[in-house]
């Protein structure tokens, strides 16, 4: 397995609820891979954990040979890597393209030269289709607009690893279908995909790998195709036959 | 370029105005001008950057009370300003550390301590301060050299205040504003741009502390470390509308000129008035005067759109 991004036996308590119990996992370079399980299973908190943002109760998180947990979010930011919110979190009052000019100017390990930053953040926001939008506030824009935003604003860190929080959810099945193709031509560019998601159609379509988590636990992983025909992921999601005779009423 | 030009033409009709005469006039523009610089420098904290520091005026105080005491010590006017200005900016950049710890109400309530604290320190300090009695500096008519001076500090911090918000480190502080928490994953070094914002603010508001009681001659605990002077320059600048360089200007001729005719007729109604002015304002006009829906295209149109949105993304219909 290749040694890109590494995530050790990581395990994460809050209080007395761990969140994550030993999770390991594995990123090959410019590959998609999808984090699913059902609500609470610690998909965000791995996520937060990759990108810096929370740091591991134990365990670490290796990228290329450097072990960037405890780095902190803006210094793994720099490193290459990049992620959205589940809960979208765009700059609310700041123009789409002051949104990603902020990437630009603070979110590479070698800024772009001001000079430089209309022309570029003008580019990165045609990629996910907003440069219509340019000059339109963040909060006037709609929920699948703002989701691009954000992707658009990870981009502009220039990022070798791209972390998406369940990046269509909430989105009608004409935006799905168009962000899933932004999201394969980002991969194309050479960026690497770790996303969270609900929608098992989006993640069939796109991941390589999947790895199911449920209450902290990585339960399995695997192609898609295993995945979903995987009975410890079949139970997660919908329950055992012993269950449902044991409490019927449940 | 017809932004720079109308600020330009602005400022040869204030200087000229002692020229034709307008003595009263010239007093007027004085005071509004320190209160203009006042609520301008707080607008860089507390617009740009979303931290509502109630605390300015300490500022103000800091640099009135180190000129007056210089003053009396027998040094020239520059060499006190010039320590003035120092004084206070070291004194932001230490208070930085802890304040910026706090967010919110909680930073809005510390700042406001500050002031009580620093004025309890000038009224106990009796040697060096006066007391509660205050100082009187050097008499002498300065009027005239004042108001330049003033004016001079006005139009400096317009320029600083602009090209701050023009900047990288501008991009910086708006981005705290929205979400400093994001801000922070995409590298905006947060704790050094916030300390930074304190201390350039803190600047002409000394500055013009310093120039104040020159001309005045007096300075006591109460006329800078008042409740009034602390919030004059923040309801100002909320007034006029936050975050852009023209609320300022709009919230202060403004409020001066309400002051001017309700302080003859009912004394301290305006601190009455300060307090409706806020509720009001939070009601009906978040966005302040320059961004409500006939105000903004007047000034778009006049050609000074760039004073009411730096990046063109407020937009008048959402702020009112």
């Amino acid at each position: 397995m290749s040694r890109f991004l590494e995530c050790r036996k990581i395990s994460k308590v809050f209080g007395g609820i761990k969140a994550l119990n030993n999770v390991s996992l594995s990123v090959a370079p410019h590959s998609i891979v999808g984090v699913i399980g059902p609500n609470g299973a610690g998909k965000t908190t791995l996520f937060n954990i990759i990108s810096g943002s929370l740091l591991p109760s134990t365990g670490e998180v290796i990228f290329k040979g450097k072990r960037i947990s405890g780095m902190g979010p803006a210094r793994v930011c720099r490193l290459g890597i990049a992620r959205t919110y589940q809960l979208v979190r765009p700059f609310n009052s700041l123009s789409a393209m002051e949104n990603v000019m902020i990437g630009l100017a603070f979110g590479r390990a070698e800024p772009v030269a001001r000079r430089a930053r209309v022309a570029e953040a003008f580019k990165i926001l045609q990629m996910v289709g907003l440069e219509g939008k340019t000059n339109h506030a963040a909060e006037g824009l709609t929920l699948v607009e703002k989701k691009h935003l954000e992707i658009a604003r990870a981009l502009a860190t220039a990022p070798q690893i791209l972390l998406l929080d369940e990046v269509v959810s909430g989105l009608n099945p004409t935006e799905i279908t168009r962000t899933v193709d932004t999201i394969k031509q980002i991969q194309k560019r050479g960026i690497t995909i770790i996303m969270v998601e609900h929608i098992l159609k989006v993640v069939m379509a796109l991941c390589e790998r999947v790895v199911v988590l449920n209450y902290g636990v990585q339960i399995a992983e695997g192609t898609p195709e295993q995945v979903v025909l995987d009975e410890a992921v079949i139970e997660a999601y919908i329950g055992s036959f012993e269950d449902a005779e044991e409490k019927p009423h449940a | 370029m017809v932004f720079y030009s109308v600020f330009v033409l602005l400022w040869i009709i204030l200087a000229a105005l002692p020229w034709l005469g307008f003595s009263y006039g010239v007093v007027w523009i004085f005071l509004l001008a320190v209160s203009f610089t006042l609520a301008l420098s707080y607008d860089i904290v507390g617009g740009y950057m979303g931290y509502m520091n109630l605390g300015h005026s300490t500022f103000f105080g800091l640099g009135a009370y180190t000129t007056a005491i210089l003053l009396n010590q027998g040094f020239n006017l520059f060499t006190s300003l010039l320590a003035a200005f120092l004084l206070a900016a070291f004194f932001a950049a230490l208070i930085s550390y802890p304040l910026f710890r706090l967010r919110g109400a909680y930073f809005a309530l510390a700042t406001f301590g500050l002031i009580s604290l620093i004025e309890v320190l000038t009224v106990n300090l009796r040697d060096l301060t006066g007391g509660s009695g205050g100082i009187s500096t050097p008499p002498g008519n300065h009027m005239l050299p004042a108001y330049y001076m003033v004016l001079g500090v006005a139009a400096a911090t317009m320029v600083l205040s602009h090209s701050v918000a023009r900047s990288k480190f501008g991009l910086g502080l708006f981005s705290i504003r929205e979400d400093e928490e994001v801000a922070q994953s995409f590298g905006v070094p947060t704790s050094l741009y916030k300390g930074l914002a304190l201390v350039i603010s803190s600047v002409p508001a000394s500055l013009v502390g310093g120039i104040y009681v020159w001309n005045m001659t007096y300075v006591s605990p109460e006329s800078v470390f008042g409740l009034e002077i602390a919030l004059s320059p923040i309801i100002m600048a909320m007034l006029g509308g936050t975050g852009v360089m023209i609320g300022p200007l709009v919230g202060a001729v403004f409020i001066t000129l309400v002051q001017e005719f309700l302080w003859t007729k009912v004394p301290y109604f305006h601190l009455a008035m300060y307090g409706t002015v806020l509720v009001l304002l939070g009601l009906f006009m978040p966005g302040g005067i320059v961004r409500t829906r006939w105000v903004k295209p007047f000034i778009q149109r006049l050609g000074l759109g760039e004073a009411v949105e730096y990046f063109k993304n407020v937009d008048a219909e959402r702020m009112s």
